[in-house]
Formats: C-alpha cells, sequence, structure tokens
C-alpha cells in the first residue's frame, strides 16, 4: 500500500483560566467511511489514537449503522477519567480517506480500507468522533506522526 | 481530483455548540441534538452520503 500523508487538523479552543487565550490544538483527524456487515455505512470523522487498544466509536454510530446494542457482545472498558464503560461489539469495514473536489462536487475519496472489531460506548458521544487505536488499525498499519510539520503518513 | 481543505468553522458558523451535524457540498443539510434524527433528516433531503460530526461542546476544550 502506498504511504499516504495527512493534514493535521487545527481545533481552536475556548478560553480557560489555565489558557486566557484560547489555543489551538492539532489532531491527527482523517474522514472515515464506516460500513457494517448488513451493508449499512456513513462517513464520520475519525482520529488516528496510538493510546486507544481497540478502534471505537460512539454509540450513536451503531445505531446510525442498523446495530443493535442490546443484542451485541459486550464487554467493560476504561479510559483517561472514565472507567465502567459498557462497550458493545461488531465487525466494521472502515475507509480512509480525504473528501475531494471533483467539478465542484465534494465527495469522499477512499484512501485505504481495513476490517476491525470495533467497540462502541455512549462515553465518546460527547466528542461525536471515533478513535482509531492499535488493534486493528495500528497492528496493520505503520503511522508516522510529524507533528512538527502539521501531517501524518500511514503506510 | 484534488483533496479539499474544509473551513468546518466557516461551515458550522452558528450552529450551537454540541449539535450533531451532516454536512455534504460544503453546507450543512442538518443538524440537531440527536445523532439518528439529523442523519434521517439528511437523507430526506436528497444528502446522498453526508458527513456527520459534532459540533464541539464548549465545557469541553481538550479531547485526553
Amino acid at each position: 500500500m502506498p504511504r499516504q500523508t495527512f493534514s493535521y487538523i487545527a481545533c481552536p479552543l475556548p478560553a480557560t483560566d489555565a489558557f486566557p487565550n484560547g489555543q489551538t490544538v492539532y489532531r491527527p483527524l482523517v474522514v472515515s467511511r464506516l460500513t457494517a456487515e448488513n451493508g449499512k455505512t456513513f462517513l464520520c470523522v475519525s482520529e488516528i489514537d496510538s493510546g486507544a487498544d481497540q478502534c471505537v466509536f460512539p454509540t450513536s454510530f451503531a445505531i446510525a449503522l442498523g446495530l443493535d446494542p442490546l443484542t451485541m457482545k459486550q464487554q467493560i472498558t476504561g479510559g483517561v477519567g472514565s472507567t465502567g464503560n459498557v462497550t458493545h461489539y461488531a465487525n466494521l469495514t472502515i475507509e480512509i480517506g480525504n473528501m475531494t473536489d471533483v467539478n465542484g462536487t465534494m465527495s469522499f475519496s477512499s484512501l485505504l480500507t481495513f476490517k476491525a472489531y470495533v467497540g462502541f460506548l455512549a462515553g465518546l458521544e460527547s466528542q461525536g468522533i471515533g478513535l482509531l487505536g492499535e488493534c486493528g488499525f495500528f497492528e496493520n498499519y505503520p503511522v508516522t506522526l510529524d507533528h512538527k510539520n502539521r501531517v501524518f503518513h500511514i503506510g | 481530483m484534488a483533496a479539499v481543505a474544509i473551513n468546518l468553522s466557516d461551515i458550522l458558523k452558528g450552529i450551537p455548540a454540541g449539535a450533531w451535524v451532516a454536512v455534504e457540498q460544503y453546507r450543512v443539510v442538518a443538524y440537531g441534538a440527536d445523532m439518528q434524527q439529523v442523519l434521517a433528516e439528511a437523507r430526506k433531503r436528497g444528502a446522498r452520503e453526508p458527513l456527520i460530526l459534532k459540533v464541539p461542546d464548549r465545557q469541553e476544550t481538550l479531547f485526553l
């Protein structure tokens, strides 16, 4: 697979006591197309996250894909600031790519595809994005994070 | 075919913090508090494959 290069996405954050002038963080975000085994699909945003053991998404994504958390296998997971997260699992095909413009029409252009057994948990609802973690993603692709130059490479 | 740098801050201007948003063809086609409703509304309005994302909640600044 040829190496694919993506740009970090600038995310401006509001002022806080610790950062009264606000701050801009740069995140390795990609557009992802999720496809369930039933064929249902949609586009979302995911973050490349080597700190995540698995690929995980908000529970609402499972429902949008026609999956029923009540019938899915589950386990308890934990993360920074949260424990006891009920996480439901399903097999997905995940495509990573760019939004491209062809003659003024914006569409998703898939650059790489992999299959993964992914988790869905309510704790990601507030962020509304997926995390592409070690199992399923990093185990299959070498990733280089070049934050200094605000790019990252996959493959 | 060129990758598009989508300026989300322009597209999402005026959308309430914490809202789910469906974006297609450089514009918001639906938004609201319920992700399923936003996706359904976007498809009802003819969006073929909208990008679903969420406007950051101003109370949650850093994602750790």
